[in-house]
């Protein structure tokens, strides 16, 4: 009985020891995938093809939204051709927004939303 | 050419909604469908890949246990890198949403079966929950600061009407793009491997035997390139989905 519970204390503390193991590799993991910027051959197919679709659909569907939206304005106030062509400029210009937005993420951010341990307002309280 | 063998090439043909089981709530057609079959097959199918893989709980993991542990760390360090350690509380959905996907993807691949993300109302059903969840969650939690996310800073005053509708209009322009995203690559992707599966079938009809492997070979690197943009399609919706919900929680930035 006593070696019994004498064992579980041990697989315990041994327990806890990989936990804070496993988390300071992860960290240094982390730390060294953040400073070194080029992910591996195989998984550069799949991050390029992702970021691709990703460009493609987003500008694609803010020009349509935009063209959309002016063509049922116009439908609504007989206003046509002028509120399609007005919202098609601002619907290419939310598309090229949204890649830009893709393309140049903002350097403040990458610092402190990245990580995501910043002390903010959000947490629950514990 | 025949009659008989033009709906066996028809590769919209697999997309079509049956109905198994029909049913009627107060004048509302809500029968149960192959599409709904499979979406039901998808969700049993990830909750019992995680309750029996949870359910050894072995310091050395079982096979099922690994599967479920690894889903579990890739979408947990998937949601902190993007929402940060206060975006977890949004993890129990992301992971749903994450496995739900995938699950549905790769049950569609087999043949027979129906791939229910190629159907636009489903995705547009959850991008449009996700960003109806988000505005909802940013208003809750930021009140009337969140509609600052239209509004970015240091613009000139002179242009901010054009860069605020700008902006909204990116922001509608998400669920659409979301949805949009998964159904067209799913669709595509299925599409095509039924064209192949006819050239197949028509060069083996005209009588040009020796070239129909060609296109079976190519059925073959198609269903490998399928089963990566199924789980790229996944593991995008849920990032996506990540990005979202940071933009309802840090709405500043």
């Amino acid at each position: 009985m006593q070696n019994g519970s004498d064992d579980a204390d041990d697989m315990k503390a041994r327990l806890a020891k990989l936990a804070s193991d496993l988390q300071a590799k992860r960290e240094a993991e982390i730390a060294e995938e953040r400073s070194r910027s080029d992910p591996g051959p195989d998984k550069s197919l799949g991050r390029a093809m992702s970021l691709g679709f990703r460009v493609l659909t987003e500008f694609v569907v803010a020009t349509v939204i935009g063209a959309l939206i002016g063509w049922r304005l116009d439908v609504w106030l007989g206003t046509a051709p002028w509120l399609l062509i007005l919202f098609l400029g601002f619907g290419l210009a939310a598309g090229f927004n949204n890649v830009y937005k893709l393309a140049a993420p903002p350097a403040s951010r990458a610092g402190e939303s990245r990580r995501g341990n910043e002390p903010d307002g959000d947490q629950p309280p514990q | 050419m025949s009659e008989a063998g033009a709906p066996a090439v028809d590769p919209i043909h697999q997309f079509h909604i049956k109905v198994l089981q029909p049913f009627d709530i107060f004048g509302v057609d809500a029968s149960f469908t192959n599409s709904a079959l499979f979406m039901a097959i998808g969700a049993l199918a990830v909750f019992f890949i995680m309750l029996i893989g949870t359910s050894g709980r072995k310091i050395v993991p079982t096979r099922l246990q690994a599967t479920a542990e690894m889903a579990y760390e890739f979408v947990a360090d998937m949601v902190r890198s993007v929402c940060g350690e206060s975006g977890m509380k949004f993890f129990p959905l992301v992971f749903s949403l994450f496995m739900f996907v995938l699950a549905c993807n790769l049950i569609g691949l087999w043949p027979y079966t129906y791939e229910v993300m190629a159907q636009i109302i489903i995705t547009a059903g959850l991008a449009f929950s996700i960003i109806l969840l988000t505005i909802l969650y940013g208003i809750y939690k930021h009140g009337f600061h969140w509609f600052g996310l239209f509004k970015p800073s240091g613009v000139m005053p002179a242009l901010l009407p054009f860069i605020i509708v700008i902006e909204i209009l990116s922001f509608i322009s998400r669920p659409v793009s979301l949805s949009v995203r998964l159904f067209a690559n799913m669709l595509a992707g299925h599409i095509m491997l039924v064209v192949f599966g006819g050239f197949c079938v028509m060069l083996l009809g005209a009588g040009y035997s020796y070239l129909a492997p060609l296109p079976l070979l190519g059925i073959t690197v198609l269903t490998a390139f399928e089963l990566l943009v199924s789980v790229l399609q996944a593991y995008v919706f849920a990032v996506l989905t990540c990005v979202y919900i940071n933009d309802a929680l840090h709405p500043g930035h």
